[in-house]
C-alpha cells in the first residue's frame, strides 16, 4: 500500500510503497526502486531512548566482597561460642553489615575489623539485656581492649542506638560458671557449686559496691576476687584458706589478674571493719584476719545493720575525738598529737586549731573523715601545688636582653657542643660497626 | 574564678594551649643549634623549646607556627608565648608576633561529696556516657560551649574548654547536676 505524501527523490512518481526488508521497514519507489526513506531502527521517543549507563544495564546485584563475608562467618561463629538466640545473632549481622560499608569503617584494617566483628556482638547482646563484659569479647577475639574500646565508641554513634548498661551482678553470674570447681574437676574437699558461688559473690559485689570499690575500676578483677572470697569463706577449712589467689586461678582453670590481689586485700579490709561490729565480738578485741573469712556467711546476711553501726561507731569516735581536742585546748595544755590521733588516720594540725582543717583540700579532707571512702582518696597522691606568684601578668611585658640571651648559645658553646655531638656519632659508628 | 553559688568550689586551671604564627620561615637546624633548652626532632619536623620563667613548651614548625603549652593562666601563655618570639627574633629570624589564640584550656575542680555515676549517667543519657571497662570517668559533652567534663566518682571533674570563661561556664552547668546524684553519707 502506499503512504500518502511520500514523494520519489529521483523520479518524482508517487507510487512510493511500504517494503519490508529483513523486518526493517523501508519505502520504495515502484517506478525506480530508489528508496524513499527508511524506518528508524530505535523507537522514537519515550524511554527507550534516554541514554543508559553500561553500567545500569550490565549491572550484577551487589555482592559482599569477601572480608565481609568472613566477617559475618565471625560473627555467627561468635554468636554460637557465647549460645546467644537466633534472633540476636540476626541483629549482630544487621549491625554489622550495616556499619561495614559505613564511610569510618570501611578503610580500615582488618585488626579493626575483627574487633568490629565483637563490638557488633556486643552491642546486640546489651540492646537485649544479655550480661557479657567487653572484657570477654577482648578474650575471645585476642586483641588490644583499647582499639576494642575505641572501635566499640565509634559504632554507638555510627549506628545511633541508645544502649543500656549492664550492672556487674548480671555478668557475675555467667562468670561463676567459667570457674570449673566443679566435684568432676576437682577434689571433693575443693568442690562448690556454681549457684552457691553465685549467691555469695552477689553479696559481696553488692557490699563492695556500697564501700566504694567497684565504682569506675575494671568488672573482671572484682568478680575474680568475690568469688575467690566467697569460695574461701563457704567452706572455710585450713586447705581453703591456705590457698593463695595463684593457686584459685590455676585450679579452677581461669587466667590469672594481678588487679584482683588488690580487690582482695581491699574487699577483706572492708569485710574486716564490718566484722567489728558484731555483737558477739568484744570491744576493744580486734578481730584477727583469718576470723574474718570465717564470718563472712553473718556479716553478709546482716550488713545492712552492720554498716549503719560501723558508720555510727565512726561518727561516735570522731565526735569523742573532737570534744577532748576542745577540752584541752580549752585547759592551755598541748596534748602530744599521737594519743589524739584514732586508728582511722584522721588528719588534725598540730596547733589543734579546728578552723584550721576547714582550710585543708575539701576532697582529701572528707574522705579521710568517711569510714568507707574510694581508695584513691584515702591514700591520696601528693601534688606539689605551685603558690601563684603571677598575679600582676600581663601580655605586654618588658623582655629584657639579658634574660633572651640566657636562652641562646654563645658561639663558644655552639663549637663545643658540635664537637661532642660528632665525637658521640663516630663513638656509635665504631661500637656498631665492631 | 568562683562563681557566685559556689563560694567554696575551686577551679584549678592546669593547662592552658595557645598558638601564634612569626611570618617568616624558621630555620629548625640554626635554632637546635644555637637555642639552648631545645629538642630537635627531624622524624616530626619539628624543635621543643622550654622556657623557664613562664613554664612552658612550645613546638616549633619550620612554617613559622608555634604551639606553647604547660602554662597555667591565659596571661601566663601570653607572656611566655612574647618570650619566645623574643628568642627567636634574636636568634637573627625576622619574627613578627601576630594571630595568637588560646586554643584549650584544662581545669580540674573537686567536689566535696561522692558521685554515683550510673545514676548521672542514666539521668543525663544522650549527653553522658560511662563505660566503665574503658575510662573510670563519665563523659559529659556540652555542645553549645564546646566543653567536655570528664566526672569521677570520687567527686572531681576535669574540665576542658576553649576558653577560661566557657570552663567556669560548663562547672555552673555542672554542678547542679552533680548535686542531684550525690552518694549520701549514710547507706
Amino acid at each position: 500500500m502506499a503512504s500518502a505524501g511520500r514523494t520519489c527523490l529521483q523520479c518524482g512518481s508517487d507510487r512510493v510503497e511500504e517494503d519490508d526488508l529483513y523486518s526493517e521497514a523501508q519505502w520504495v519507489c515502484q517506478d525506480c526502486g530508489c528508496v524513499a526513506a527508511e524506518g528508524r531502527l530505535v523507537t522514537d521517543t519515550g524511554e527507550g531512548t534516554a541514554d543508559v549507563r553500561y553500567s545500569q544495564t550490565t549491572a550484577v546485584s551487589k555482592v559482599p566482597c569477601r572480608n565481609q563475608i568472613k566477617g559475618l562467618q565471625r560473627v555467627r561463629a561468635l554468636c554460637r561460642i557465647l549460645r546467644l538466640s537466633s534472633v540476636m545473632e540476626e541483629l549482630a549481622e544487621d549491625f554489622y553489615r550495616r556499619s561495614y560499608s559505613h564511610a569510618s569503617f570501611l578503610r580500615l584494617s582488618l585488626q579493626k575489623k575483627e574487633a568490629l566483628v565483637g563490638c557488633c556482638v556486643l552491642v546486640s547482646c546489651r540492646l537485649r539485656n544479655w550480661p557479657i563484659a567487653m572484657g570477654s569479647i577482648t578474650c575471645l577475639l585476642e586483641t588490644d581492649p583499647a582499639l576494642v574500646g575505641g572501635v566499640y565508641q565509634e559504632l554507638l554513634k555510627i549506628l545511633d542506638v541508645d544502649v543500656p548498661k549492664t550492672s556487674i551482678t548480671d555478668i557475675l553470674e555467667a562468670h561463676c560458671r567459667e570457674y570449673k570447681l566443679g566435684s568432676a574437676d576437682v577434689p571433693e574437699e575443693l568442690a562448690e557449686s556454681s549457684k552457691d558461688l553465685a549467691t555469695r559473690s552477689v553479696a559481696l559485689v553488692e557490699l563492695a559496691a556500697d564501700s566504694w570499690i567497684v565504682t569506675g575500676r575494671h568488672p573482671i578483677p572484682i568478680m575474680m576476687a568475690s568469688i575467690f572470697l566467697s569460695w574461701q569463706s563457704l567452706k572455710p577449712t585450713k586447705i581453703r584458706l591456705k590457698y593463695s589467689l595463684n593457686k584459685f586461678c590455676q585450679l579452677s582453670k581461669m587466667p590469672m589478674n594481678k588487679t584482683a590481689m588488690t580487690r582482695v586485700a581491699e574487699m577483706k579490709e572492708v569485710l574486716w571493719k564490718l566484722g567489728q561490729e558484731l555483737p558477739w565480738q568484744r570491744v576493744g578485741e580486734e578481730m584477727a584476719p583469718v576470723d574474718v573469712l570465717r564470718n563472712v556467711a553473718d556479716i553478709l546476711q546482716h550488713r545492712y545493720a552492720l554498716l549503719r553501726a560501723a558508720l555510727q561507731t565512726h561518727e561516735e569516735t570522731l565526735q569523742t575525738h573532737k570534744e577532748t581536742h576542745k577540752e584541752t585546748l580549752g585547759t592551755g595544755i598541748q596534748p602530744s598529737t599521737e594519743d589524739l590521733r584514732p586508728e582511722q588516720g584522721e588528719l588534725k594540725s598540730v596547733t589543734g586549731d579546728s578552723d584550721e582543717e576547714d582550710s585543708l583540700a575539701p576532697a582529701a579532707h572528707w574522705g579521710k573523715r568517711m569510714l568507707f571512702a574510694p581508695p584513691c582518696v584515702r591514700h591520696p597522691k601528693i601534688r606539689r601545688v605551685d603558690t601563684a606568684e603571677r598575679a600582676d601578668v600581663n601580655g605586654d611585658e618588658e623582655i629584657s636582653d639579658s634574660e633572651i640571651d640566657s636562652y641562646i648559645r654563645t658561639p663558644q658553646e655552639m663549637r663545643d657542643y658540635v664537637q661532642t655531638q660528632n665525637a658521640l656519632l663516630s663513638e656509635d659508628a665504631q661500637s656498631k660497626g665492631e | 574564678m568562683d562563681s557566685g553559688n559556689e563560694d567554696a568550689l575551686d577551679i584549678i586551671i592546669t593547662n592552658v594551649v595557645a598558638t601564634f604564627r612569626t611570618r617568616c620561615h624558621l630555620n629548625l637546624r640554626t635554632i637546635a643549634l644555637e637555642g639552648v633548652n631545645v629538642i630537635y626532632k627531624p622524624e616530626v619536623g619539628k624543635v621543643l623549646m622550654k622556657l623557664r620563667k613562664p613554664k612552658i613548651t612550645a613546638s616549633i614548625w619550620s612554617s613559622g607556627k608555634i604551639i606553647c603549652t604547660g602554662a597555667t593562666s591565659e596571661d601566663e601563655s601570653k607572656v611566655g608565648a612574647r618570650r619566645l618570639a623574643r628568642t627567636l627574633q634574636k636568634l637573627g629570624f625576622r619574627v613578627r608576633f601576630s594571630d595568637y589564640k588560646v586554643v584549650n584550656v584544662l581545669a580540674v575542680c573537686s567536689m566535696p561529696f561522692a558521685i554515683r555515676l550510673i545514676d548521672f549517667t542514666k539521668k543525663n543519657r544522650p549527653i553522658a556516657s560511662y563505660e566503665p571497662e574503658l575510662h573510670p570517668a563519665a563523659t559529659y559533652r556540652i555542645k553549645q560551649i564546646k566543653a567536655t567534663v570528664q566526672v569521677f566518682s570520687t567527686g572531681s571533674i576535669t574540665v576542658t574548654g576553649p576558653n577560661v570563661q566557657n570552663v567556669a561556664t560548663a562547672v555552673e552547668q555542672v554542678y547542679p547536676l552533680l548535686f542531684e546524684c550525690q552518694k549520701p553519707l549514710r547507706k
